[in-house]
């Protein structure tokens, strides 16, 4: 499934945080946003999703295999939230809701898009937990039972188990310790591939984004500034900000000795 | 112990040769709670034997996973945990947890600086304040208000910010607050705790650059606990690598990181997410 996100501004109280944005997503590719605290890239996630708060005005064009979404009631939008499109956050600790088993979370976008039995659930939500690499016994383990490595999977299966076309992953492994991002990341690349899905993988670092992302959008300030193929930004950025954005990654991240 | 009669002045117990700060056979465990009345709890080794040296004007960076006893060694180190078995020495001289008029003088040669500007600055409290605090509880003597002013301006802020309240500063700018707050007092040795891992790439490579400018200017030795292995690699000169409380290796920053040893060490390499 194609994203198109054209022009899109979104206004919070008078102030644009996301100015003139526009962004296409191709089906089965992995696209990557990258920019800074208050770049506007999890203000555009947000808006994808229909998730941006109440007195946020959207305007431009963010269309799904062309259906438009702007302008869309939530009443319209639920049906394509977890079922077509779903998304991961930054925080397995605050996505989980710590009284329900990792088992029945899993299994809900399943119970909320459509009729499904309990043992049906717990089957699909345990093939899912399978396939992020966790045992079944996790399904029914609570949140708080699990390492941050272990709960970010089992937010990716809640996110995957309804088959979505277009899966969107704000800062996903941020939270995570280096070892346990080099595995979630491996994991994105497979699932995405495997599924056909497309990816908007958004992130404030370069190093993360150049293990996950073919192409990329660079935001500053709400606009995009520089896109392109991950290895040219990387390369030979044009814009100012993508030359900050390297220089500073070259400056303070590993490099192969 | 006997008492020491001067604990505020130990430059006559200075020995010049040896490491600034020197932990050996450094270990700690814990008690579980009991899960039987009938039976003790289980021992829990955080550490086991650990020796880590911070030589004069050395940076060393200690890395390891979560749960691997980077923060049990830490604590010991500066004091605020006692050893099981081992000891700690500043300078030649025994540190161990201690009324705080006893430790004044080891609190005043060292600085910590923690991971998260959002929690580690009070709220309530302006930024002169927080800055100044230091030189008030370990009765530093001298001018505070121009002190302040002076680690102000040499992290890169405006002196004339002592008014403002955190809230009003950047991720960035409370970093430097951070850090200002930890050499106000002129030590001779700081300890980061993760020092960057909450600041966007563009600030961090402007707090590392600072951090590897006030070590230069000051003479600062630094001790770094991280698992960023960029930030370990541009700053420091030895690296020891903790794993389920023990050291597993230690030495050069290029060898333990280009050549590494310990099936962990090289995992953690091979993770590393690079643009190269």
């Amino acid at each position: 499934m194609t994203l198109d996100v054209d022009d899109l501004t979104v206004t919070i109280d008078g102030r644009p945080v996301v100015d003139g944005v526009s962004l296409h997503l191709a089906d089965g590719a992995r696209l990557g946003l990258i920019g800074e605290s208050g770049s506007g890239k999890s203000m555009t996630t947000l808006a994808v999703l229909g998730l941006l708060p109440p007195r946020a005005v959207v305007t431009g064009s963010i269309r799904l295999d062309g259906r438009e979404l702007v302008g869309l009631s939530d009443r319209q939008m639920a049906p394509l939230r977890g079922a077509t499109i779903a998304a991961v956050f930054q925080d397995p600790r605050t996505a989980l809701d710590p009284v329900v088993t990792i088992g029945r979370q899993v299994a809900e976008p399943l119970r909320l898009h459509g009729r499904i039995s309990r043992s049906e659930a717990r089957r699909r939500a345990v093939a899912a937990l399978a396939e992020v690499g966790l045992d079944e016994q996790v399904a029914d383990a609570w949140p708080h039972q699990l390492s941050g490595g272990q709960r970010q999977r089992a937010v990716i299966a809640t996110a995957l188990i309804a088959g979505p076309a277009v899966l969107l992953a704000d800062e996903p492994t941020t939270a995570l310790d280096v070892t346990t991002q080099a595995e979630v990341l491996a994991l994105f690349r497979r699932l995405v591939d495997e599924r056909g899905a497309s990816l908007l993988f958004v992130t404030h670092d370069l190093a993360v984004l150049a293990q996950v992302a073919e192409e990329a959008a660079v935001l500053s300030r709400g606009r995009v500034v520089e896109s392109g193929p991950v290895a040219r930004l990387l390369g030979s950025p044009v814009h100012p900000v993508t030359r900050g954005l390297v220089e500073a990654t070259r400056a303070t991240t590993w490099r192969t000795p | 112990m006997t008492a020491d009669p001067t604990p505020d002045s130990p430059a006559d117990q200075t020995a010049l040769d040896g490491p600034l700060l020197s932990g050996r056979g450094l270990s700690r465990t814990f008690t579980l709670p009991r899960r039987s009345p009938f039976q003790p709890g289980a021992v829990r080794h955080a550490l086991v034997e650990a020796d880590l040296d911070v030589g004069r004007g050395e940076s060393v960076a200690l890395i390891g996973e979560s749960g691997s006893g980077k923060s049990t060694l830490v604590r010991l180190l500066l004091a605020l945990d006692r050893p099981t078995a081992g000891t700690v020495t500043f300078d030649g001289r025994e540190v161990r947890p201690d009324r705080a008029s006893r430790l004044r003088w080891f609190r005043r040669r060292t600085g910590v600086v923690l991971q998260d500007p959002y929690s580690s600055l009070d709220p309530r409290m302006r930024i002169g304040d927080v800055v100044a605090e230091p030189l008030r509880l370990l009765r530093v003597p001298g001018d505070h208000r121009r002190a302040v002013a002076e680690v102000l301006d040499r992290v890169g802020l405006d002196p004339r910010d002592v008014d403002l309240w955190p809230h009003e500063l950047s991720g960035g700018q409370r970093q430097r607050v951070a850090l200002a707050r930890a050499v106000v007092h002129g030590p001779d040795l700081l300890v980061g705790d993760e020092p960057m891992s909450a600041l966007d790439v563009t600030v961090r490579a402007q707090v590392l650059a600072l951090l590897a400018e006030l070590r230069d200017d000051l003479g600062l030795s630094l001790l770094i606990v991280s698992h960023d292995v960029g930030l370990v690699q541009h700053l420091a000169d030895r690296v020891a690598v903790l794993k389920d409380g023990r050291v597993v290796e230690q030495g050069a920053t290029s060898d333990v990181l280009g050549r590494p040893q310990h099936d962990y060490t090289r995992q953690l390499i091979a993770s590393v997410p690079t643009i190269d």
